[in-house]
Order: C-alpha cells, then sequence, then structure tokens
C-alpha cells in the first residue's frame, strides 16, 4: 500500500448508532446494506437508516475511543 | 391455529368479562402450541390475539359503554398473568393492546373514542404503544425522539422511534412528543394509524425473546396527524400524563406475574426426579411461592384502585412493587434455569426461554434502573414527572 493510500484510509472514521450500539465503519461500508466500502456517513442518503433499530445517520455518533 | 375458537360465534361480540376456563382452552389449544414458533421463529400470534380480544380479555380498561366489561384493570393483569404463564411475549403483546386502549380510554376525544375503542377492545383492531421514549423524555433518561409542529388542524411529527410492538400494516399505536414553541414539560399525545402518508415501518433488529412481537422502527417524516387522532393537547397533557402512567406501569406486573409463577412451575418439575439435589438451590419454589402470590395480590389491590380512580396517590406503591416484579422474575427464572439442569438448555425446554424473557419484565420501560431513578426522586420529595419540576 503506497503512504497516499494509507493516509486516505486512516481518515476513514468508524460511527456508531446511539440508539442500537450498530458501528459503521467508512473504510469497510456496510455492502449488505448498499453502502460501499469506502462511503463516508456523510455521503450516506439522508433517507438510510441504521439496519438494526431504523434510526436514520443523524443519531449515529463518532466513535472515537 | 384452532379455528373452531375463533369462530365460534358465542365468543366473537362477547362483552363479558373473559371466562378463566374459556381462556385457558384458548390459550392451551391455540398459544401453546406456537410458543416455539414465537420463540424461534420470530412468528407473530395475531390469529390468536384476535381471539383473546374476542373472547373479551382487552374489554377490562374500556368504558361499558364502548365496548368495556367493567372488569377494570385487574381483569387485564388477570389475562396477562394468564397468557404470560404459556409465552411472555404473547403476554407483553396483551399488555400492547390493554394500554394502548387505555390510553385512549383516558382521552377526551370522544369521537375518536367512539370510532376506535371498540375495535380495539374486540381484537379487531390491533394497536401497539409508542411510549417508552416519551416517558423516558418526560422522566429526563433520554431525550425525544419526535418533533411536532403545530399546522392548521393538526401537528406535523418528525423523528424516528426505534422499536414499537404488536404493529403492522392496519394496526394503530399511541405515542407523544413534545411540540415546537411548546412548553417544554407539554406533550402531544396521538394515535397513529400504521398505513397513514409520510410515515414507515421497518423491520430492523432481530430480537431476543421477543422477535414475534412483530416489533418495528416507525419513521415519521413530516407526518400529518389530524387533531381529531389527537388524545391529548400540549395544555391537557400533564393531566393526561397522570392518569395514564400508573396504570400503564402497573399493568406490566401482569407479564412478570405469569413469567414466575411458569418458573415455579419448572421448580416443581424438575422436582419430581431431583429434589434431593435441587434441595441445595437458592429461591426454591416454596419460597417463591408466598413473594408471589403477595404480588399478585398488591397488585390486584392497586388495580382496582387505579380503575377506580387513575391518579390515586399509589404511584410511590406502584413503582416499588414494579421494581420487585422484575427483581423476582430474574431470580424465579434464573432458579428455574438451575432447577432443570443441563436440560435446561434445549431449545425445546422453556427454561432458557423464560430466562431470555425475564430480562424483558426488567428492562422494559420502566427499566430496573429507571424504577430506582424514579423511586429514589420521588422519595426525595420530587413530582412523579420530572419534568413538572
Amino acid at each position: 500500500m503506497d503512504s497516499a493510500n494509507t493516509a486516505s484510509t486512516t481518515e476513514f472514521r468508524q460511527w456508531i448508532c446511539s440508539t442500537c450500539g450498530w458501528v459503521y465503519d467508512e473504510a469497510a461500508g456496510a455492502p449488505d446494506h448498499d453502502l460501499p466500502p469506502g462511503t463516508r456517513l456523510q455521503d450516506i442518503p439522508d433517507d438510510w437508516y441504521c439496519p438494526e433499530c431504523g434510526v436514520t445517520k443523524a443519531d449515529f455518533t463518532l466513535l472515537d475511543f | 391455529m384452532n379455528a373452531a375458537v375463533i369462530e365460534n360465534p358465542a365468543q366473537a361480540q362477547t362483552t363479558r368479562p373473559a371466562d378463566a376456563t374459556a381462556l385457558s382452552a384458548l390459550i392451551a389449544n391455540t398459544l401453546a402450541p406456537l410458543v416455539l414458533d414465537i420463540d424461534t421463529k420470530g412468528t407473530y400470534p395475531e390469529a390468536f390475539m384476535r381471539a383473546l380480544g374476542a373472547a373479551g380479555a382487552y374489554r377490562g380498561v374500556v368504558a361499558p359503554r364502548l365496548g368495556g366489561h367493567g372488569g377494570g384493570l385487574r381483569a387485564v393483569v388477570e389475562a396477562m398473568d394468564e397468557v404470560s404463564r404459556t409465552c411472555m411475549a404473547t403476554g407483553f403483546m396483551v399488555w400492547c393492546q390493554t394500554a394502548a386502549a387505555r390510553y385512549l380510554d383516558q382521552s377526551s376525544n370522544e369521537a375518536l373514542k367512539t370510532e376506535v375503542l371498540p375495535r380495539i377492545a374486540s381484537g379487531e383492531l390491533l394497536a401497539g404503544t409508542g411510549l417508552s421514549n416519551t416517558v423516558k423524555s418526560c422522566d429526563a433518561i433520554e431525550e425525544s425522539r419526535l418533533r411536532a409542529v403545530r399546522v392548521d388542524g393538526g401537528y406535523k411529527v418528525t423523528g424516528v422511534l426505534p422499536w414499537v410492538s404488536n404493529l403492522g400494516e392496519g394496526h394503530v399505536f399511541v405515542t407523544g412528543c413534545p411540540v415546537e414553541g411548546e412548553d417544554a414539560a407539554q406533550r402531544v399525545f396521538f394515535l397513529v394509524d400504521c398505513s397513514a402518508s409520510d410515515f414507515r415501518m421497518v423491520q430492523c433488529a432481530t430480537f431476543v425473546a421477543l422477535e414475534g412481537t412483530r416489533t418495528l422502527a416507525c419513521q415519521f417524516r413530516d407526518t400529518f396527524i389530524a387533531d381529531a387522532r389527537v388524545l391529548a393537547h400540549p395544555a391537557e397533557s400533564l393531566a393526561y400524563i397522570r392518569r395514564i402512567k400508573p396504570g400503564m406501569v402497573l399493568a406490566q406486573m401482569g407479564m412478570g406475574l405469569g413469567l414466575i409463577d411458569a418458573c415455579i412451575r419448572l421448580m416443581r418439575e424438575a422436582d419430581r426426579t431431583h429434589a434431593h439435589v435441587n434441595q441445595w438451590l437458592d429461591d426454591r419454589a416454596d419460597e417463591l411461592q408466598p413473594l408471589l402470590d403477595g404480588a399478585r395480590e398488591a397488585t390486584l389491590k392497586l388495580a382496582d384502585t387505579i380503575t377506580a380512580n387513575p391518579t390515586a396517590d399509589v404511584v410511590l406503591d406502584i413503582l416499588k412493587l414494579r421494581l420487585a416484579g422484575g427483581e423476582l422474575c430474574l431470580r424465579a427464572a434464573s432458579s428455574a434455569m438451575l432447577h432443570q439442569g443441563a436440560k435446561g438448555y434445549l431449545l425445546r425446554n422453556a427454561a432458557q426461554r423464560r430466562l431470555r424473557e425475564a430480562y424483558f419484565v426488567a428492562i422494559v420501560t420502566p427499566a430496573t434502573k429507571h424504577l430506582r431513578k424514579e423511586i429514589a426522586r420521588i422519595e426525595a420529595g420530587a413530582t412523579a414527572c420530572a419534568l413538572e419540576m
């Protein structure tokens, strides 16, 4: 992996659903839910919802621990 | 499904209190054979829920002029208790149905009550309750997930309720939320038609023990709620909460009583062959039985008090009883599992299912931690709803 790709990958973040705890990893995406690897949370359509509990992405918070 | 039970014309429109023998037969013939599928396949026992209504099990909390039978909260607790002895997940749906009926019964919207209550009371219309978040936001435990804006002829509601049970196409449920520009302590309570426009139900999570309860996420996107569907406008809401909340919490005891009863039966069953070794366990059947009997007696006594006066000064008694009920469920289910031993791990053995069900009683709103918080707050001199302080 070259340094540019490494830098890009490290910018991906993980987000956690504040209702059910489902984690969205931007690097991995959620292919089972139509989100290809590398999809940023900000780029997910507003009508998308958490596959575990149905809340929208507004209920996701940054997983930063 | 035993079609003969559902099609029995004598049961189809009864407004009499559910006959105990008929109720037992209905549960034994139609619910008991479904329990494993409810638990492991998520089968929703819709036909049973309708048959139970036809047999009169939901009518206690409905005024006689609207299809009730005058049995009061006691009657629905007893029905829930009986159902939960076989399947607590279904007992929970009895609570959902009767809680929704009671929210309507306690509303001043006579036209809506006249239109909807007889159908809920009979089981023709199935109903849920989406008040978990409403109650928790009232008690300052979490933010409200819904927001309403007053518009001409009603309200527009936006947000998501993640888990509302006993839902489906053609069902209804009750919820409530703050209204923009109104007092933060007040709420608008309303009835939602599951087929409403700008409203969507989505099935997301897979639940332990409760998968058969048709628990869905409810998404509101500027959903119009007409004034005709409102149970309490903001100005009426604090008095309305005082009328509905104690009975809502107390009635949940029906689930717990039935579950504890079933656990004691599992212990006694195991003792038929293993009493010589089970005697070394804690929380034996003979120790738990008087606790169950006492909890049942206290529940029914409080149910009569609440039926006579929904705002009776028994909130603290109800919260303490409900807390004890949840804790006793955990003890009873844990002990039933230990009494059953290795066979308790079999999927067909009820002990492991009871263990999973028991935690629901302790976790469903108001959960154990919520109850302890509220009891401490009220004992410190606060009012029964945090936002009223």
